[in-house]
């Protein structure tokens, strides 16, 4: 008795408004899946599941202590599970494994309504793992069902129509979206978020590392995420141009390559980067999705790197911040330059250095070939490169087994692998005679989208090659990789591998391509407009639209403003003062067509005081042929419209001579013409 | 064809339209007037004739009266009309040394109050207090009227002085006004040609029994009204107040006058829902008695301008 005081005005709760509620709640629950601990879900699940059961065969008078006697050990499994209670994840977990707790002891209207509410978090909460727009899509369904079972659950007569209540969501969501639209660009919000994005504390993500060993770019490479995406805004380079340029390793241990810390500190402290003799220049947008670093991967080579990145004398291009969400950045680069010419000393010792006891033999075959080209640094450069081509070497994602020193078992013994490998034995061979040289890392080519009119870069675009210094010149980009396989660079990763399966397999079948790109291009505008929406652009927009305030002039605005104000607070008043009669039946707006037609084909409009029999007869004095027709259309709808039973099949029946009728006479309309 | 027989059978029909034939046959070339004297007996509500004499309005009454199979009486209303004239009064028996109520000619189904402006005041009062009531209360007794009770009022228009002209007020216990007029060439000429009305009303046969009427009448009080159709009636009731061409609207009374009549205009029309038509057909008969214009215009046809101003549903 006394939890039926407390029960809002007392909606008897039926059946299958349980069962929307409860399928809606799944839905809502199941994307959880993936970003949660198994068992969470899957007590989630089993409880909803079970009430379910319990409700269709209306056995649902479980015992309420048992959620309660549950709760306490699910708390503490929590809390083991995560070691905190605070965490995101771990409140996301105690949420959804409470909802389910709270579904299993529902009762009463009051139970159903704040398991609806929390459903509606749960919505929120998916946005904290995913914000794809296949996501965004997902849960719109979730908010349309969850929409439904409020619906449901406030219908105290139990009457309303299925079909009703769900036209009524329908209009509920799509009048919600100028609210959502408004809030979305107007609300302000936070420069960084208040909580830190899962991800972020230690979770493996696909993405550019900061060393490089044999084996990591394999991995890279079958990935079909996107990268990120760039948009030029004139013409784009040709294909082989599109080096996008991203960590520099200089050091080399035998066996890994990895940056100059120390060089990366000093970098980061805005040091100006050598860039001369800058060739044509080409401006473009790039949208980074979210890889937790901060590194940028510009084109090769960046002489302007906007106002959220820096780039440093490496050519290394960081953000500002760490990129924990799609993040749009504004480039302008030159393919062709000279990087660094005066460099010497200390700056270049790095780019020397060799691990003592690494690769004898490849030290000795670089001081063979040097010998052959008597010393001289550019020929030698071309000796190496074109040795790859002359020399069985293959290009492949699955080399042979190597020895422990893989840069002497690849280039004298197996003589297959994969960028990495190139670039790594090239940079030791010429280190090995003299010439300074480092691995670049970044990616190479992409796929260009004509929907979007944007490149896409995959993970799979991942790429290595070297860069050389030479006396006058400078910085020399040379990609061995070139040398063996020429479709690598010059039309994309997929037409060096094709038949290989070791690829993703979306961008294999050419069949599913066009509409993967359809796809892609739409989340490329999802990402851009969307998730990248952020403080700095909210400004943007509302300056935007200030100073086209002030060109228009203010008076005009304020008065348009006020207009549409006006407009919108008489809908709304209208809607619900006469909101019976502003809802058009179906049978009138059948009845409208009639009239239109009529009023088209014989000109006769039906006048504001006259009652739909006069109009028949004026109707078919003028029109004496069909006046059969239009008493009997007129009768059927008086009948639905005055009439007191309300039948579909009438209906029907209407639309049905109101379309033959229409049909008629237009046909015979052009006959006489 | 079947479902359709059915209702028409529901709604009856036949017996509607043998009543109204047999009336066309006694009143000649007046199918619209006698069309809405049905429509005011189905309605269950009291009828205004208001004309000059000798158009037919006591022929009316009699011919419905035997067409409907009602008994029939006739006051003439006079200035000296007593209130005890009209509905009767307690007569002290001597055998019994008792009051007896003896009934006034108000005890029948359909009276004819003829001339009812030339009666005082308090006569007039008398008889639509008991059209209202359909009751009379003489020395705290209660005497119900029969069922189904049918007034027919008549009223001459022209003659002025001597009478007592009824206020709207107490017009408004009639249902409808309706005029007779003058019969056109032809009808004329057939009357003139014609029986007796006299005599074809003795020999004609009832249509209807009583018990019929009444459930037709129950019928037309049930029908079906749909919310379109009393939006339109919300429609004209404003327009009769807020349109300022009255000196005062319509009242809810009225109303409830108008939507009974286009019930039961609708049922003669041989439907079982009302339609915007139904109101427009007896609107003018229902209101114009009851309202009074700002300009001493006849009310009848501002009324017609008002329908041509409303807008349908």
């Amino acid at each position: 008795m006394f939890k039926n005081k407390h029960s809002l005005p007392e909606s008897p709760i039926r059946q299958n408004t349980l069962k929307t509620l409860f399928l809606a709640l799944l839905i809502a629950g199941f994307p959880h899946f993936f970003n949660l601990p198994i068992w969470v879900t899957s007590v989630f699940f089993a409880c909803i599941l079970l009430k379910y059961y319990l409700v269709s065969i209306e056995k649902d008078k479980a015992a309420p202590y048992i959620p309660i006697l549950l709760a306490i050990p699910i708390i503490s499994l929590v809390y083991f599970q995560f070691g905190t209670l605070l965490g995101i994840e771990a409140s996301i977990s105690l949420l959804v494994v409470m909802l389910g707790l709270k579904v299993f002891e529902l009762s009463d209207y009051r139970d159903a309504m704040l398991s609806l509410f929390l459903g509606f978090f749960v919505v929120v909460t998916v946005f904290l793992f995913q914000q794809q727009l296949i996501i965004a899509l997902y849960l719109l369904i979730c908010g349309f069902m969850l929409t439904l079972s409020l619906l449901k659950l406030n219908d105290y007569t139990g009457r309303q129509p299925h079909r009703q209540q769900i036209k009524t969501t329908f209009e509920l969501s799509v009048g919600s979206i100028p609210i959502i639209l408004i809030l979305f660009f107007i609300f302000p919000r936070l420069d960084s978020p208040l909580w830190s994005l899962p991800g972020s504390n230690g979770q493996a993500q696909t993405g550019m590392s900061e060393s490089m060993s044999p084996g990591n770019f394999t991995k890279l490479v079958q990935s079909s995420a996107p990268a990120f995406r760039a948009t030029f805004n004139q013409k784009a380079p040709a294909q082989d141009e599109l080096y996008w340029r991203g960590p520099v390793l200089e050091n080399f241990d035998g066996k890994r390559w990895s940056r100059t810390k120390s060089i990366a500190k000093i970098s980061e402290t805005n040091e100006s980067n050598t860039v001369e003799n800058i060739g044509d220049a080409f401006s473009y947008q790039i949208t980074l999705e979210a890889h937790q670093n901060r590194w940028v991967f510009p084109l090769d080579m960046a002489i302007d790197s906007g106002k959220d990145a820096i780039t440093n004398s490496l050519g290394e291009t960081l953000s500002k911040e760490v990129i924990r969400k799609t993040s749009q950045f504004e480039f302008s680069s030159a393919t062709t330059f000279s990087f660094d010419s005066n460099a010497h000393g200390t700056k270049l010792s790095a780019a020397l250095r060799l691990p003592t006891r690494t690769a004898p033999k490849t030290r000795a075959l670089a001081e063979k070939l040097f010998l052959e080209v008597n010393g001289d640094k550019k020929r030698f450069v071309d000796r190496v490169l074109s040795r790859f081509t002359e020399m069985p070497y293959a290009y492949t994602l699955e080399p042979k087994p190597m020895s422990s020193d893989y840069i002497d078992s690849f280039m004298t013994d197996t003589m297959e692998g994969f960028c990495e490998h190139y670039s790594s034995s090239f940079v030791v061979m010429m280190r090995a005679v003299g010439i300074p040289a480092r691995v670049v890392t970044g990616y190479q080519g992409g796929e260009y989208n004509e929907h979007g009119d944007y490149y896409l870069i995959r993970q799979s675009d991942a790429h290595a090659w070297t860069e050389i210094w030479l006396a006058g010149e400078g910085w020399i980009r040379k990609d061995p990789t070139s040398m063996v396989s020429p479709e690598r660079v010059n039309q994309g990763i997929e037409s060096a591998f094709a038949g290989s399966n070791l690829l993703p397999s979306t961008i294999r079948i050419s069949f599913l391509k066009k509409l993967n790109m359809r796809w892609d291009t739409m989340n490329y505008y999802w990402s851009k407009w969307v998730i990248s929406y952020n403080n700095t652009l909210r400004t943007d927009l509302i300056n935007r639209f200030k100073s086209l305030m002030k060109s228009i002039g203010k008076q005009l605005v304020i008065s348009l403003t006020t207009l549409a104000l006006l407009v919108f607070i008489t809908l709304i008043l209208k809607q619900f003062f006469l909101s019976s009669k502003s809802s058009t039946s179906e049978e009138e707006s059948l009845y409208r067509r009639f009239i239109k037609h009529n009023n088209k084909i014989y000109d006769t409009e039906k006048k504001q005081s006259e009652t739909e029999l006069q109009y028949a007869n004026r109707l078919s004095n003028k029109n004496s042929e069909h006046a059969k027709e239009i008493q009997a259309i007129t009768s059927r709808y008086l009948a639905i419209r005055y009439g007191n039973q309300e039948s579909t099949s009438e209906l029907k029946k209407l639309k049905e001579s109101i379309s033959e009728y229409c049909s008629l006479s237009l046909s015979q309309q052009a006959a006489a013409s | 064809m079947e479902s359709t027989q059915v209702a028409m059978d529901s709604l009856f029909q036949q017996e509607i339209s043998n009543l109204q034939a047999a009336l066309e046959k006694i009143i000649i070339g007046k199918s619209d007037v006698i069309r809405l004297a049905v429509t005011c007996l189905l309605a269950d509500g009291h009828l205004l004739l208001e004309d000059v004499p000798g158009v037919g309005k006591t022929t009316l009454a009699k011919a419905l009266s035997a067409a409907a199979g009602l008994d029939f009486q006739r006051i003439q209303f006079t200035n000296d009309l007593l209130p005890a004239d009209v509905t009767g009064m307690s007569i002290y028996s001597q055998e019994q040394e008792t009051f007896n109520f003896l009934p006034g000619p108000i005890f029948a189904q359909l009276v004819l109050a003829d001339e009812i402006n030339r009666a005082n005041p308090k006569s007039q009062s008398a008889l639509l207090e008991a059209m209202e009531e359909k009751s009379v209360t003489i020395d705290g007794i209660t005497h119900s009227l029969p069922d189904p009770f049918f007034v027919i009022g008549t009223q001459n228009p022209l003659t002025q002085t001597g009478t007592y002209p009824l206020p709207e007020s107490q017009l408004d216990r009639f249902l409808m006004r309706v005029s007779l007029g003058y019969p056109d060439e032809a009808a004329e000429r057939k009357i003139l040609a014609g029986e007796n009305p006299a005599s074809l009303i003795k020999n004609l046969k009832a249509a209807v029994s009583p018990e019929v009427l009444l459930e037709i009448q129950n019928k037309v009080a049930t029908l079906h009204i749909s919310d379109p159709a009393l939006d339109y009636l919300q429609a004209l009731i404003r327009e009769t107040r807020e349109s300022g061409k009255f000196v005062q609207g319509l009242s809810p009374r009225a109303g409830r006058a108008l939507l009974q009549a286009a019930r039961a205009y609708a049922v003669i029309s041989g439907r079982e829902y009302v339609l915007p038509d139904d109101f427009q057909a007896v609107f003018i008969n229902v209101a114009a008695h009851r309202l009074s214009s700002v300009n001493q215009d006849d009310s009848a046809d501002v009324l017609k301008e008002l329908l041509a101003q409303v807008k349908t549903p």
